[in-house]
């Protein structure tokens, strides 16, 4: 009985032992860590004042929920700051390539870079655009994959309401 | 030993807490149950289809293709077996069927491990005369090979 006991021990503290250790990488993935992004962001104010709108517009994208978070804008670029939670483990990460700024002319403006980390529920990531010829105009999120195509319209706020 | 009892009953709570933290999702280490489910996933993660399949093609027990048509696009979506289960391997991006052309294809090589490199051409046949598609390879001059597949009324090949 005695070594039953013992035996049912062991057992139950390497479980402990073994999905503890399992779990240390999603219980780092937890920890917010928006270093990259904030330094990214700091580094925008190399071009000049930098313009800080919250969006928080969201939008379906086949069960992942696709969220504008922030947009920067510069007198040299504009910026966007977004995040993807994903319903799936193990997928595809998300193509930010489908992702395109339209400006008040209706005109696409022009990518420039950009870069996305994994979180735990998803991914968070960073599209640079050209500048904005039209100061003063709202901006168009354009979503264009395969047959899916949705619109985010943008209000900026004008005068000094932007935050 | 009341003592020994609470221990016993915590460590066995904790233990089942992280089996239940492990296998609630959040870890990307436990694959799909099926090679079926992984392709799905695929599909759906990458924001592509549901594609119609029009072949599932296995190759040995670790690699299974789905040659799939979705709209105007075709695609050889391909999952892998690991330890753990089924994953995504590649091919999920759909190419568009160009309907001026006689056939549009594609093609992939992808390593898989120390001894299996995968070279994957597929595609979709639209000239409704053409009844057999050939693959010529020819590797260094030295070894060469035909191969050749019958169109059926899915349209669709692949070699590998």
């Amino acid at each position: 009985m005695k070594h039953v006991m013992r035996a049912v021990t062991v057992f139950r503290r390497l479980i402990i032992v073994i999905f503890g250790i399992l779990l240390i990488p999603q219980a780092l993935n937890l920890i917010p860590s928006d270093n990259g992004d904030k330094a990214n962001i700091k580094l925008l104010q190399k071009d000049g004042p930098v313009t800080t709108y919250v969006i928080d517009k969201k939008m379906d994208m086949d069960g992942d929920v696709f969220t504008a978070e922030d947009i920067y804008i510069t007198p040299k670029q504009v910026v966007l700051q977004y995040s993807i939670k994903k319903q799936d483990r193990n997928g595809w990460s998300f193509p930010n390539t489908d992702l395109t700024l339209i400006d008040s002319n209706g005109e696409e403006m022009i990518s420039h870079g950009g870069g996305s980390s994994v979180r735990a529920w998803g991914e968070s990531g960073i599209m640079f655009f050209d500048k904005m010829k039209d100061p003063d105009g709202d901006l168009i999120i354009k979503y264009k994959w395969y047959d899916r195509e949705a619109l985010l319209n943008i209000s900026l706020p004008k005068d000094g309401e932007g935050q | 030993m009341r003592r020994m009892t609470v221990m016993i009953v915590v460590e066995w709570c904790v233990a089942i807490l992280f089996i239940f933290l492990f296998f609630s999702g959040g870890n990307s280490y436990v694959g799909s149950v099926s090679a079926k489910q992984a392709h799905e996933l695929s599909e759906r993660s990458y924001h592509y289809g549901p594609s119609k399949v029009v072949r599932e093609v296995p190759f040995g027990d670790d690699i299974t293709i789905y040659l799939g048509k979705y709209k105007n696009w075709f695609s050889a979506d391909t999952v892998i077996r690991r330890t753990l289960g089924w994953y995504p391997g590649g091919g999920v991006n759909g190419v568009e069927i160009d309907h001026s052309k006689p056939l549009t294809y594609s093609y992939s090589i992808s390593q898989h491990d120390k001894k299996l490199s995968l070279a994957q051409f597929y595609g979709y046949v639209t000239d409704s005369e053409i009844t057999t598609v050939v693959l010529n390879t020819e590797i260094k001059e030295i070894e060469k090979s035909l191969m050749s597949q019958v169109i059926k009324e899915d349209r669709m090949f692949l070699f590998l």
